[in-house]
């Protein structure tokens, strides 16, 4: 039930991504809802939802963007596991409202990069025909930082709703059967 | 180390695996059958945004526009009156064409047909300058055809599904394409200008070039036909002592709101 109430939210997100985003582009900078979305799961040390939500978010964006497959969920697969892994054995911090730009910046960058070497590598390999140039960490990165920050904080609120009306309806009900 | 033994990192190797296992199918062609099912499951909710975005935007874009409509549309106006009276001169010349070609016994042209899609994604990232179409081989369409938007070339078939192609965008810094000037049929390259726009480029500095002369596809590629409009000459970029001519290439077409295209088939 859970899975099923997850990849229902990931292709509304997805959705809203395609029909909506375009639109409140700005030079060519769009809030990216589908990386947000798994980077607030990753924020939850409790449980290893987080793998799930960035696989298939990435599948997602490496579909809807016509990029070569994996190009993004590969990313964002390996940045999702390694930001989780320094949250929980390295840091070990209380994550609240305040880190959440600072972790999504990193998250950016560590995001952004590995992209980039993704497609490249696809590229060399001759398994697609396009990559993603370099620029788009140095004109990409920080405009689309300021971007999606904008859309973090909301999206972290939907997220701790969405955990509690699991928590309450869907888990005890789980549990009850 | 001891991470390597723990839950997360079971899952995390296995999603890597199945990611491995996508890549294998996408490499060998095979992976048509997942790329339809993610593509269309979010279309529901993209009717459903589009539907209530599209009044909203059209009626604060009008809003926004309105001096720059009653320009546009003065302009329009003095320039729909010299093209009738240009086409009547064509018309002539189209009938004198024809006329020579059947006493000549000159084969016709060779004509392309066009196959209409709808665009599923676009921007979907903000970098890719790529469009997801929703037709493929099963509609005929091959790797290199033309992509038309309201008559003005606007991309090239990259990728190739049974029922969904992609499309790499002009504007974009990976895209070029043989073009000539419609005037005097000087050839040249139009390249795309990291998303923002498009570059006519190599043109001879021998080839007299003047602002607002029209840029044609010049067919040397045999999937791209030729005659299709891509811009008109805009700005110059290069200096007189350099190798080629340089000048931006203006086009009339919204690149970050297309909607519907037609894919040409040489």
């Amino acid at each position: 039930m859970k899975t099923l109430i997850y990849i229902g939210i990931i292709i509304v997100f997805c959705g809203l991504q395609a029909a909506l985003v375009p639109l409140i582009g700005v030079q060519g900078q769009v809030p990216n809802l589908l990386m947000l979305l798994t980077l607030v799961f990753v924020l939850d040390k409790t449980n290893n939802d987080y793998l799930f939500v960035a696989l298939f978010c990435g599948l997602f964006l490496d579909f809807y963007s016509g990029a070569f497959i994996g190009t993004f969920s590969f990313p964002l697969l390996v940045v999702s596991f390694s930001a989780s892994w320094l949250l929980k054995y390295v840091l070990a911090v209380e994550i609240n409202m305040k880190y959440l730009p600072l972790i999504l910046a990193v998250f950016m960058a560590g995001f952004y990069f590995s992209i980039v070497l993704f497609s490249w590598a696809a590229f060399r390999l001759t398994w697609s025909v396009s990559f993603l140039p370099w620029n788009i960490i140095k004109e990409g990165l920080f405009a689309g930082f300021i971007y999606n920050v904008l859309f973090l904080y909301p999206m972290y609120v939907f997220v701790g709703q969405l955990r509690l009306f699991m928590d309450k309806y869907i888990t005890r009900e789980y549990l009850a059967r | 180390m001891r991470f390597i033994y723990t839950k997360a990192f079971a899952i995390f190797s296995g999603c890597l695996v199945l990611l491995a296992f996508l890549v294998f199918l996408q490499v060998q062609g095979w992976l048509d059958p997942v790329r339809n099912v993610f593509l269309q499951s979010p279309r529901p909710v993209v009717y459903i945004a589009k539907g209530v975005s599209r009044p909203v935007k059209s009626f604060f874009s009008s809003l926004f526009q309105l001096r720059k409509i009653a320009e546009d549309n003065s302009r329009l106006k003095t320039q729909n009156i010299e093209l009738q009276q240009k086409l009547v001169g064509y018309d002539e010349s189209k009938r004198e064409n024809e006329t020579l070609r059947k006493e000549l016994g000159f084969a016709a042209t060779a004509k392309y047909s066009l196959v209409a899609c709808t665009v599923i994604s676009q921007d979907f990232f903000g970098s890719l300058d790529a469009l997801v179409l929703n037709c493929g081989s099963e509609q005929g369409i091959k790797e290199g055809n033309a992509v038309i938007s309201q008559g003005y070339l606007v991309g090239r078939i990259v990728y190739v599904g049974k029922n969904n192609s992609t499309a790499l965008l002009a504007t974009s810094s990976q895209f070029s394409s043989d073009v000539k000037l419609s005037n005097t049929g000087a050839e040249a390259i139009v390249t795309g200008s990291f998303g923002s726009g498009l570059e006519l480029d190599r043109l001879s500095q021998n080839n007299p070039v003047e602002k607002g002369w029209l840029v044609v596809t010049a067919g040397i590629n045999p999937a791209i036909p030729k005659g299709i409009l891509v811009g008109e000459v805009g700005e110059p970029l290069s200096a007189e002592n350099d190798l080629f001519k340089k000048f931006t290439l203006l086009s009339p077409i919204n690149f970050s709101g297309i909607e519907f295209v037609f894919v040409a088939k040489p």
